[in-house]
């Protein structure tokens, strides 16, 4: 799949696959809130969101074991990271 | 002599610790076959041509999968020494993979014992089909229920198996009895570090360790060399493997990755599951927060000698 997804697009699409891993309404996991302290994910929930990317967007996410670890604070910050990798992976024309 | 009890380390091992022999027993014949009775094709994607569900051996961080479970083969036939005529149990077999690899390269016999039916199908498809089937018996049975005869057997193997097992006193006095003298004890598997590192209680332990795997207990290094010399053996060598471990991991995530769509229609849901795992496993090991090692041990006087083993390095 080519990147010609636009940023809001990834970003409903983060917001969901963290929404399902954590078990929680979409409405609770905005863009602004943040990945460890707000939304309290952990080493094992960062693992399955990754996965749900992948799953998701067909590319491979890089391991990490905690959001940190990337520069990641905020779902928004996943979002951009995510549209990067898929930038570099797969090409961007648009 | 009473011997210092195991550590607990973390709530299902409390939980396994409260059931009877029996129960347990009875609680990891159900949970851990669960992962093994997935359909084999599964594994013939994600793992070597041999279906090695261990870690490999690797030189160099370019070499393949192939390359790292072939040079794991050799090495352990290397170690083992195993003679014409000479009796192997393999504790956990799996699909076959180093019990069928020591068949075709030995003229020792064979029996192999896991807990789950589909893996010892293929396993006794492969001997038929590669020449081997008259040394090699596959038996599907929990290794506490096996009863094997004093002195029966000249090797035994637990290649990534022993993990599983939680009454480990029990296993290590059951193989001390069946060795013959002169008999050899392989392991391969993992480790916790002797003192806390990470969290064990974590939910990432929780998903690997249950969720994923059944029922999964790691000991320490020197809790299992403990109770290797407490059953009367002695250890010979042991070897670490934790950085051949991340790189397994890394090929079999990989391969879960190119054949996400194909498990995804032979067992839905259990893509996730692999790479999940996996990744945990690979994160470990490669921050030493879990450990690989192979380890050799004899009963009596060794018959292979491991101070001839070729590592560089002169006398001067
Ligand atoms: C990770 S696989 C390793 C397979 C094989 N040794 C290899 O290296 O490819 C673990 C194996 O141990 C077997 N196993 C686990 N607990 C066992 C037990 N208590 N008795 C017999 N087999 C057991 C499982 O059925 C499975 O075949």
């Amino acid at each position: 799949m080519s990147r010609t997804i636009p940023l809001d697009e990834i970003g409903r699409e983060v917001r969901g696959i963290i929404a399902g891993t954590l078990r929680r309404p979409v409405e609770q996991v905005p863009l602004t809130a943040s990945l460890e302290g707000g939304l309290g994910i952990d080493s094992m929930a960062m693992i399955e969101i990754n996965i749900g990317l992948e799953e998701r967007f067909r590319f491979a996410m890089p391991e990490m074991a905690s959001p940190a670890e990337a520069n990641l604070k905020t779902v928004e910050d996943l979002a951009r990271f995510v549209a990067a990798q898929l930038d570099r992976q797969t090409g961007r024309s648009a | 002599m009473s011997a210092p009890a195991l550590e607990l380390r973390h709530p299902d091992e409390r939980t396994a610790a409260k059931r009877t022999p029996e129960e347990q027993r009875a609680h990891e014949a159900r949970e851990v076959a669960q992962h093994y009775e997935h359909h084999p094709e599964i594994f013939s994607l994600v793992l070597d041509s041999r279906l090695a569900y261990s870690t490999g051996v690797f030189a160099s961080p370019d070499e393949d999968l192939e390359t790292g479970q072939a040079r794991k083969f050799a090495r352990v036939a290397a170690k083992l020494n195993i003679q014409p005529g000479e009796k192997v149990l393999d504790v956990g077999c799996g699909w076959g993979s180093l019990l069928l690899y020591l068949a075709q390269h030995t003229q020792g016999y064979f029996h192999g014992i896991t807990l789950s039916g589909k893996q010892r199908e293929v396993a006794l498809q492969r001997a038929k089909d590669w020449g081997v089937a008259d040394r090699v018996r596959v038996d599907l049975t929990h290794v506490e229920e096996l009863a094997p005869a004093p002195e029966s057997y000249d090797v035994v193997l637990f290649s990534g198996s022993i993990v599983h097992m939680h009454n480990r006193e029990a296993i290590h006095q059951l193989v001390a009895r069946t060795l013959k003298p002169g008999g050899r004890l392989f392991i391969s598997d993992c480790y916790f570090p002797e003192v806390p590192r990470g969290d064990r209680d974590s939910s990432a332990t929780r998903y690997i360790f249950v969720t994923a795997m059944g029922y999964c207990r790691l000991l320490s290094l020197s809790e299992e060399l403990g109770l290797i010399g407490r059953a009367g053996l002695d250890v010979l060598h042991v070897e670490d493997l934790s950085s051949s471990y991340v790189q397994t991991l890394g090929h079999w995530i990989d391969n879960v990755r190119k054949n996400r769509d194909r498990i995804e229609e032979l067992a839905p849901g259990f893509a996730r599951v692999l790479q999940g795992y996996m990744t945990v496993a690979k994160l470990s090991f490669a921050r030493r927060t879990a450990l690989e090692y192979m380890l050799l041990a004899t009963k009596g006087a060794p018959k292979v000698h491991v101070a001839g083993w070729p590592i560089p390095g002169d006398a001067r």
